[in-house]
């Protein structure tokens, strides 16, 4: 017996939802001083191993000391940019049923997770965040960290909202179910 | 009833752990202290002469008031509430983390008491959800009244009560029903033969080469010098040993492989019941292990040319669980045949119920270029110039054979790539010697990643990245048009879909 209203139409693919076409929101741009201190920080720590080993084993007149030197400036400039690059980078988008998260500078990433899959949400910031008063939304989806998503760089407001309306489309397909 | 409500309030509002809590997370920072830092510990106290007894016991103290101060800290920043359907806790001491966990996203509760707890009356409280390492935490101590009625609401307010009701409950299938798959001893013969051996060679040859490192470490230089004897000897005397060495290494892994195949699988048993699969395996310790059809997320089997000649493979079946006990639930059927594997695909794709025409996906031509240049062609460049400095002619025929190997080798790679979809599922089988073989139903994707190199970029190239709640299947090098069309189709089957998928 057959389902009177049970229908098994064709699916056109050109005709689906296309994710591509959605518009991306970048995140707060604030987030690159951020991603500066935190690099900045890892950075000079890196220079004060480098000038104390070099320092104390041969001497500041030495061709090492200064090579090292104009290394780590070369280094530095270079990681200003970027992180430039990679605040620019990054951006989300939300459709009705899915949140797509866009990063990476040479090596880009796209990655999209339906609602239906999502198990919890969480706000989290670390120090430096903290500092410059912006917060890190996550998604999570179930077994391994590999799907995740962690979308940094966002007002505390606009990451509060968007857990909310992400733990309400959770709650509503479980209703479904 | 007034009063009652008022008795279970306490969880509704924020509420700490017992304060034997305390005593238990110091612990398990020491715990966690000496597994991270032993090979430390140990040079700090067998070489004596890097500190003297003073510092020596300042460091214990100051380490031990660290520990203290953190313990004590994170007990007060450790909250836990309820409120009608979630699960609320925020701790942390440094990197604050508020959770809210939805009940239904609870896959077990389960209560731990090791000697501490029994003596204080309280229990530790594991709280299991499926989801990634960072979601999953324990309650470090709770009196046991607490503990029960915190258990006790969360599972009568669970949306989907079933999720409670694990595998453990299903004793069907042992008795009377005729197992799906059976392994008799000979068959446990064919797994051990056919198991890669090279590969556990290789790991014990890799095991010696990190054992000097190791010996210097722990018990300082004084064994060294006789380790260094033996293998000096065994390094002159390279060609007279090296044969006997390789063969005996085989020798030892083939044994080693065929006494774990045994231990491991000796008289197993898998029966299909109604809810799902039920395994049953191993000669001293027999264990037990089930998966529901919904759990499943993904099959994975792999052939080699021996298999191929028995007519085997070596089955696996992964089941959604959190990240740190995927390895408990993953079931592992060794030497499963081809005909008992096209039952589990036929059952687990449902193609008897369902219309199945499939379709492959091309991978580029692009893959085998890329592949050819980066193992191939450079490694070859560099034999080159080796020969070039060294002036052994020897190197250029190593490196125009290398190039010609790889030439042939990764085209009939590229070419035994395929990707084979239905509307309902996938199955990917890549590998030339060792063929690798993942299948899975894409409703049960949960994420869905495109990701571009450079290269990929300039020639409009995509990798197309499956997740799901166990283990992802990685499709490279489609035309990025492709990709976008297949990550629209998955998103579409995903979000449609209203099936139990875990």
């Amino acid at each position: 017996m057959l389902d009177p209203g049970f229908e098994n139409n064709p699916i056109l693919v050109d005709d689906l939802p296309d994710v591509s076409a959605q518009p991306f929101q970048p995140i707060e741009y604030k987030y690159i001083q951020v991603l500066r201190i935190s690099n900045s920080l890892f950075m000079l720590i890196l220079l004060i191993i480098f000038c104390t080993i070099v320092i104390t084993q041969i001497g500041m007149d030495h061709w090492v000391f200064y090579t090292g030197i104009s290394l780590w400036v070369v280094m530095f400039i270079l990681m200003l940019l970027f992180t430039k690059a990679s605040v620019r980078n990054k951006s989300f988008a939300i459709r009705t049923h899915d949140i797509s998260f866009k990063k990476g500078v040479f090596f880009r990433e796209w990655t999209t997770i339906s609602f239906n899959r999502v198990q919890h949400c969480e706000i989290t910031k670390g120090v430096i965040d903290n500092l410059v008063g912006l917060v890190e939304l996550k998604v999570f989806t179930a077994g391994g960290s590999s799907s995740d998503l962690a979308i940094p760089g966002l007002k505390p407001d606009l990451a509060a909202r968007l857990k909310e309306h992400i733990m309400n489309k959770v709650e509503y397909h479980d209703e479904e179910e | 009833m007034m009063r009652r409500n008022d008795e279970l309030a306490w969880f509704h509002t924020p509420t700490r752990q017992a304060p034997i809590a305390i005593a238990i997370i110091i612990i398990n920072i020491i715990k966690s202290i000496i597994r991270n830092w032993w090979p430390f510990i140990l040079i700090l106290i067998f070489r004596s002469n890097l500190l003297g007894p003073d510092t020596a016991r300042l460091l214990v103290g100051a380490v031990a008031v660290f520990v203290i101060c953190i313990s004590i800290w994170q007990y007060y920043r450790f909250h836990f509430y309820l409120s009608q359907d979630k699960l609320h806790v925020s701790r942390g001491i440094f990197r604050k983390v508020k959770m809210d966990i939805p009940f239904d996203r609870i896959q077990a509760i389960t209560f731990e008491q090791h000697i501490i707890h029994q003596l204080f009356d309280v229990t530790k409280l594991k709280v299991d959800t499926a989801g990634s390492t960072d979601e999953e935490f324990d309650f470090a101590a709770l009196d046991q009244a607490k503990a029960r009625e915190l258990r006790n609401f969360i599972l009568k307010n669970k949306v989907q009560s079933d999720t409670a009701v694990d595998m453990d409950n299903i004793e069907e299938g042992q008795s009377g029903a005729t197992p799906l798959i059976h392994l008799a001893p000979m068959d446990l013969i064919r797994v051990g033969v056919s198991q890669n051996h090279l590969r556990t060679a290789g790991i014990i040859v890799l095991f010696f080469m990190t054992l000097r490192d190791r010996i210097e470490e722990t018990v300082g230089d004084r064994f060294l010098d006789v380790f260094d004897q033996y293998t000096d000897q065994i390094v002159n005397n390279l060609v007279t040993y090296g044969v006997f060495l390789f063969i005996s290494l085989i020798i030892v892994s083939f044994v080693g492989t065929l006494i774990y195949t045994i231990l491991r699988y000796y008289d197993l048993y898998l029966w299909k019941t109604r809810q799902g699969y039920r395994v049953e395996a191993g000669l001293f310790n027999r264990v037990e292990q089930a998966a529901q059809f919904d759990k499943i997320q993904m099959i994975r089997w792999v052939s080699n040319p021996i298999r191929k000649v028995f007519g085997i493979v070596s089955l696996r079946l992964y089941q959604a669980s959190s990240a740190s006990r995927q390895n408990k639930t993953t079931i592992s059927v060794p030497g499963c045949k081809i005909p008992e594997l096209n039952e589990i695909r036929r059952s687990h794709y449902s193609l008897d119920h369902t219309d199945h025409t499939t379709f492959r996906l091309t991978i580029d031509r692009r893959y085998f270029w890329r592949r050819l240049l980066f193992i191939g062609f450079i490694p070859a460049v560099t034999f080159v110039i080796i020969g070039y400095f060294t002036v052994y002619w020897q190197w250029y025929i190593v490196a125009a054979l290398w190039a010609i190997f790889m030439f042939f080798y990764q085209s009939n790679y590229h070419r035994k790539w395929t990707c084979e979809m239905s509307d309902y599922y996938l199955e990917i089988h890549y590998g030339l010697i060792e063929r690798i073989s993942k299948g899975l139903l894409l409703f049960k994707i949960q994420g869905v990643e495109i990701k571009q190199t450079p290269y990929q970029r300039r020639n409009s190239l995509s990798t197309v990245v499956l997740y799901t709640a166990s283990g992802d299947v990685v499709i490279p090098y489609l035309s990025l048009e492709q990709g976008l069309r297949l990550k629209n189709y998955i998103l579409y089957r995903v979000e449609t879909s209203r099936k139990k998928w875990m």
